[in-house]
Formats: C-alpha cells, structure tokens, sequence
C-alpha cells in the first residue's frame, strides 16, 4: 500500500532508555527523524502531576518510600492499590 | 577565523560529507554502481544521499526493494529497466538471499547491462566479502565501492528538517522518566479524535503491525499514534524497514 501523501497524523515514537542510548542508535531510521524530544528524568519528577487520592499509584509509591526511609514499615499499614 | 570556522568549512568540502555527492562526482557518466558498507546501521541514511544526490528527491516506494524471492527480483528488474523516465533504482541487503538467488541476480544484471542501460542501478551490502559482492567485482559493467564506514553521520539531515515529517522520537536521559506521560499530554482533544497506541515488544507480529496501521487511515490528522518500542533483540532490521517505509517512503 502506498499512500498518496505523507502522513498527517502526529507520530510519536517512544524507544526505550539504553545505555549510551545503543538501542536508539541500533534502529537507524530513529536518528534521521528531524524532531527529537530529550525528556530528563530530573526535570519531569518536578512536573509529574500527582493526584490526591490515596489510592493513587504514585501515592502508594510515595507512601511507601516515605515509610521506608523513615523506618515505620514494619510497624504501619500502608494503604494499598486496590 | 575561529577553529569552529575552519572545521566547518573543512566539513563543507570534505567527500566524506555526502556518500551520494561524492558517488555521483566520481563516477560521472559510468552509474551502474555497486555499493558496500561494512555495517547495517547505515544504509537507510546511504539510501537517502545517493538518491537525493542523483534526482534531487526522495525515494519512492517502488525505487527501493527489499527482495527475498526470485519473482520479486526479476519483477523489480523488469520494472526498473522498462521505467521511461531512467530512474535510479537501489535493491539493498542482497547479500542475505540464497546463493543461488545471488547468482540470478548477477546473471540478470549482467545480461541487462549488456543491452547497454542507461537506467542506474544501486546495488547496497553490509558484507564487502559476500558473495555476490566477489561476483560483481569481475563484472565490468559494475563500479564496486566498498569501505565506507569513515563517512559522516548525517549528511541528508538539512533535507529531511525540509520534509514536513510529522514526527517525533521522544527518548529520555534514564528510564521512568515518563516519555509515555509526556506524549500522552500532547493529545489535543479539540484535535485529536483518537489515541492510538503500538507497543512494540520482542514477540511482536509484523503482519499485525502492517494490518493496524494501514486501518487506521492516517491522512485524517486527527489521530495521535503512540509508537512504543521496548527493547528487542530479534527483530532491529525488520522493523528499520517498516519505519523506513512507514515514516519516509509513506507506504507499508
């Protein structure tokens, strides 16, 4: 199939972290895309949107981190996902 | 003048700038050529400077082949040597068809060149030591170049930031770095009617690849199509393919 024009529709290609970003390289195609967005972990932890509720994936990790590193998971429940 | 000056101007003038330049200086009017590159990694880009250097212009899809069958090397030969406008054609990863197929394809081309052609035919390896590559070096209807891996990384890019391509790769710094949250903000809903998502792991099926994406019907632009390739192992060249094909000839 061919199409008559180019594609229209947004693309985005997500690929996965490597080390020396060796994967990314491997795919040869990838580095020939003109637009290429670099998301830093460091800057994207400040921007994540983290919901209230409780049950939130995040806040159950954040609960639980937060307990970890305060010594108490052996003595607190910890809400759960479910 | 700064050092950045000279090394630019030293990069503007070098023959390792532009694989497809320096082909189609050197050979001038002799352009039935062969074309060998050490690694895989490249060829796509190699693909892109011959044809941009020899017609100004993008591949289309029925200038390059990928074949695996006797049928379908005889069937791009013919079409390539019937084409009335002397198009550059390239058939690239030879080397991996069977020696025997190898064998037909050095019989046809030497038989077709013999009817003096004035089409040009591109011929792309990885492996400079092939078998076929041996084949075509005592033809002498073919000019064989080989080593080419000291060549510039990315010498079309100017031309493709021309392309319009409406597409993004979106890579992090570490993992869990939310790309997948990042591309999910991106859905416009005043634009965009659907998402879509591929996710792309080692088990995942070509044929269905092919199938989804030609449903979707992309000329619409109101979809947002999420790609997302998870490490593989088995399957890099197959899926360079269909991206090559997908993202820049615009065909599956």
């Amino acid at each position: 199939m061919v199409f008559k024009d180019k594609v229209a529709n947004p693309i985005y290609i997500e690929i996965s972290n490597t080390f020396n970003e060796y994967f990314y390289n491997e795919i040869s195609v990838l580095p020939m895309m003109p637009k290429n967005k670099i998301i830093f972990a460091a800057d994207s932890i400040q921007t994540i949107d983290i919901g209230t509720d409780i049950k939130d994936k995040v806040q159950v990790v954040c609960n639980y981190l937060e307990n970890l590193d305060k010594g108490y998971l052996d003595e607190l429940d910890i809400h759960g996902n479910n | 003048m700064g050092i950045s000056t000279i090394i630019q101007r030293l990069a503007s003038n070098s023959r390792m700038k532009d694989i497809g330049f320096y082909i189609s200086t050197a050979l001038g009017s002799n352009k039935h050529f062969i074309f060998s590159t050490p690694t895989s990694l490249r060829i796509y880009q190699y693909l892109l400077s011959i044809h941009f250097s020899f017609e100004d212009a993008l591949p289309s899809s029925n200038q390059t082949f990928y074949c695996t069958t006797f049928h379908e090397i005889i069937s791009f030969l013919y079409r390539f040597v019937y084409c009335p406008f002397n198009r550059l054609s390239s058939i690239f990863k030879v080397e991996s068809l069977s020696f025997k197929l190898q064998s037909h394809l050095v019989d046809r081309v030497n038989r077709l060149y013999k009817k003096s052609l004035k089409a040009v035919l591109s011929m792309i390896f990885c492996d400079a030591n092939s078998f076929i590559s041996s084949q075509f070096s005592e033809s002498s209807y073919i000019y064989l170049m080989r080593d080419f891996d000291i060549l510039d990384n990315l010498p079309h890019s100017h031309i493709l930031n021309n392309l319009e391509l409406n597409v993004t790769v979106v890579k992090s710094d570490d993992t869990g770095a939310c790309k997948s949250y990042w591309i999910e903000k991106q859905l416009n809903t005043k634009i965009h009617e659907e998402y879509v998502n591929f996710p792309i792991l080692d088990c995942f099926n070509i044929a269905k690849l092919n199938e989804e994406l030609y449903k979707l019907n992309l000329h619409g632009g109101n979809k947002l199509v999420h790609l997302t390739i998870y490490v593989i192992i088995d399957y890099y060249e197959m899926l360079d393919y269909i991206l090559f094909n997908f993202m820049i000839l615009g065909c599956l």
